[in-house]
């Protein structure tokens, strides 16, 4: 009973904090893949105790500085709304993660367990649904600043979204009509499986117009470039512009959860979600031990080839800095060296695997490739912002309308009449 | 739980139309009437119509309320644009009850004396039994939706398009 009651409250915290995580590993991956694209060496300078790890340390200086920044509401502003905006941004985007499903079901003493906070049978349309929503936080915010271009910023966005969102839904029932339902959970399971023999039988394969499409869609719902005019920082203003401090790190951080669980929901969709390559459940489930064994191998491997590396990368720093700084190699030199140890004394002491052990450890399993996946798209989502220029706005409207609806649409048909064809 | 998400949502619901109609500022009257829908969509998702719930949020709560805003915003009403309705209090207050006793007389019609759904509908809500339902019983009844919708839609075009 007690069990019933604390895993949806379980699930719901976890559907929460996931896309917060997600969040300043993807900000330090944009900085330092701006970097690298531009030829730069990008964020390098916050440390802790001598410790910088690439720069991953930045994130969190980040947060200090926003926090600490004035808090300036204009004059004149319509409060609620103006306040209402980025808490809005902030909700919605995170929404997704509830029913996005994170691994395969447990079936724990008779009873099963889906391993996402709430079981939906219409997945796909509460993911349209949100993609909707979430068009009001950029439109209150825009209109609570009291503030013309502000007001202009949040209409060019509304009018964006809406006419993106068309394109998605299009460009969806080709998944649709091969799946037969809209529960994402059944999606992800129809994914196991081989195509051909040797291709994971995965949404893509079977619907590669469809996924370009709604990738392209996905990049005009959450604003990201090519299709960045709501924000368009560099030359037309955008609906936050009267926003500082938390208020515009809610609008910031919205953002980069829209694209994660954009992510999960395309990797979900389209790339077979928490499904790993070749490897059903079952299979996986069967072989524990030796996928247990395997996992801590390479663990091992990885622990001492990253001990190599970090020892070279420490003679470097002991030449270019005489301070804390160069203590860094050895600390992490160290801590995967114990990884490593830890992992060979493991693989060791591993005679067996119980049951409810190999589910636990095959959903583990899972929820990594699909926290890969999800990493994947975020690293796609930069890679594209820093290689292509933005789009002028007649051109985003163009597009959107005529040429992806209409490809949308055939998409449909010859979905239809391959379906047909296989009857 | 059941109770309470009923009476919580119903609240609101009950909440935002209030709202709607008495709110001054217009932004704030749509968005009053986007939380009663959204209210309106947790009820039905309380009823297990998962699809209604969904469609309610998609169409209602997204797409059409989101182009009343749009409207609102392009045309950047404000409070004094709105012209007061020569309506007079007791005549709204006469016209709510009035149509309060209209909307109790048709559910009572309606509902024929039912006050829930049978508890062992097989599918109930789910999209295939709405789907089996539409596509063969009420074939016609949807066709004819669907072409007056397309009619509507040729004829907002038309509208549109006319040189003034």
């Amino acid at each position: 009973m007690l069990f019933d009651l604390l895993l949806p409250v379980l699930f719901a915290l976890v559907a929460a904090f996931l896309p917060l995580m997600f969040v300043p590993l993807l900000v330090w991956g944009e900085r330092k893949a701006a970097a690298f694209i531009q030829d730069r060496t990008g964020p390098n300078r916050a440390e802790v105790l001598g410790i910088r790890l690439g720069g991953l340390v930045h994130p969190f200086a980040d947060v200090v500085k926003l926090l600490g920044k004035e808090d300036w509401t204009p004059e004149r502003v319509n409060r609620f709304y103006y306040n209402l905006g980025p808490f809005l941004a902030l909700f919605i985007s995170m929404l997704p993660f509830a029913i996005v499903p994170l691994a395969d079901s447990l079936s724990v003493g008779g009873r099963i367990i889906e391993m996402r906070a709430v079981t939906l049978n219409v997945g796909i349309l509460f993911v349209l649904a949100i993609t909707s929503f979430h068009v009001y936080a950029i439109v209150l915010g825009g209109w609570g600043a009291n503030n013309t271009y502000t007001l202009i910023g949040g209409m060019r966005s509304a009018a964006q979204m809406v006419s993106y969102e068309l394109a998605m839904g299009l460009s969806l029932i080709g998944v649709l009509m091969i799946s037969q339902t809209l529960d994402l959970g059944a999606i992800v399971r129809q994914q196991g499986g081989l195509l051909f023999g040797f291709l994971p039988r995965w949404n893509v394969f079977l619907q590669p117009l469809g996924f370009l499409l709604f990738l392209i869609a996905l990049f005009a719902e959450t604003n990201r470039n090519p299709f960045d005019l709501p924000e368009g920082e560099s030359e037309i203003i955008g609906f936050h512009v009267e926003y500082s401090s938390m208020r515009f790190a809610f609008y910031f951080m919205g953002e980069y959860i829209a694209m994660v669980a954009g992510s999960a929901v395309i990797a979900t969709l389209y790339f077979g979600g928490w499904q790993v390559p070749w490897l059903g459940t079952e299979t996986l489930r069967a072989n524990a031990l030796l996928a247990a064994r395997v996992l801590l191998v390479l663990i091992a491997v990885f622990g001492v080839l990253a001990a190599v590396l970090f020892r070279s990368y420490g003679r470097r720093l002991r030449i270019l800095y005489r301070d804390r700084r160069s203590r860094e190699a050895k600390v992490l030199g160290a801590a995967s060296i114990f990884v490593a140890v830890l992992a060979l004394l493991a693989l060791a002491f591993l005679s067996g695997i119980r049951p409810l052990g190999a589910q636990i450890l095959v959903a583990a399993v899972q929820f990594l490739f699909l926290v890969a996946k999800i990493l994947a798209f975020g690293f796609l989502f930069i890679w594209v912002r820093w290689t292509l220029p933005r789009f002028r706005y007649d051109q985003v409207m163009g597009l959107g309308w005529k040429s992806l609806v209409p490809l949308g649409l055939l998409n449909i048909a010859v979905t239809g009449l391959v379906l047909l064809g296989i009857d | 739980m059941q109770t309470i998400a009923f009476w919580v949502f119903s609240f609101l619901a009950v909440a935002g139309a209030v709202l709607t109609v008495t709110r001054k500022n217009p932004l704030s009257s749509a968005l009053s009437l986007v939380v009663s829908l959204v209210a309106v969509a947790g009820l039905f998702a309380t009823l297990s119509a998962h699809f209604l719930f969904a469609i309610q949020l998609l169409v209602y709560a997204g797409a059409v309320m989101v182009l009343v805003i749009y409207v609102i915003m392009i045309l950047n009403l404000r409070e004094r644009d709105m012209r007061v309705l020569g309506l007079s209090r007791p005549r709204a207050a006469l016209a709510s009850v009035a149509s309060l006793a209209v909307l109790l007389v048709l559910a009572r019609v309606f509902a024929g004396g039912r006050t829930a759904f049978p508890a062992d509908a097989k599918g109930l809500g789910s999209i295939e039994e709405l789907a089996t339902a539409l596509f063969t019983r009420y074939l016609l009844q949807f066709e004819v939706v669907s072409v007056l919708l397309l009619a509507a839609m040729v004829g907002a075009v038309v509208l549109a398009m006319r040189k003034f």
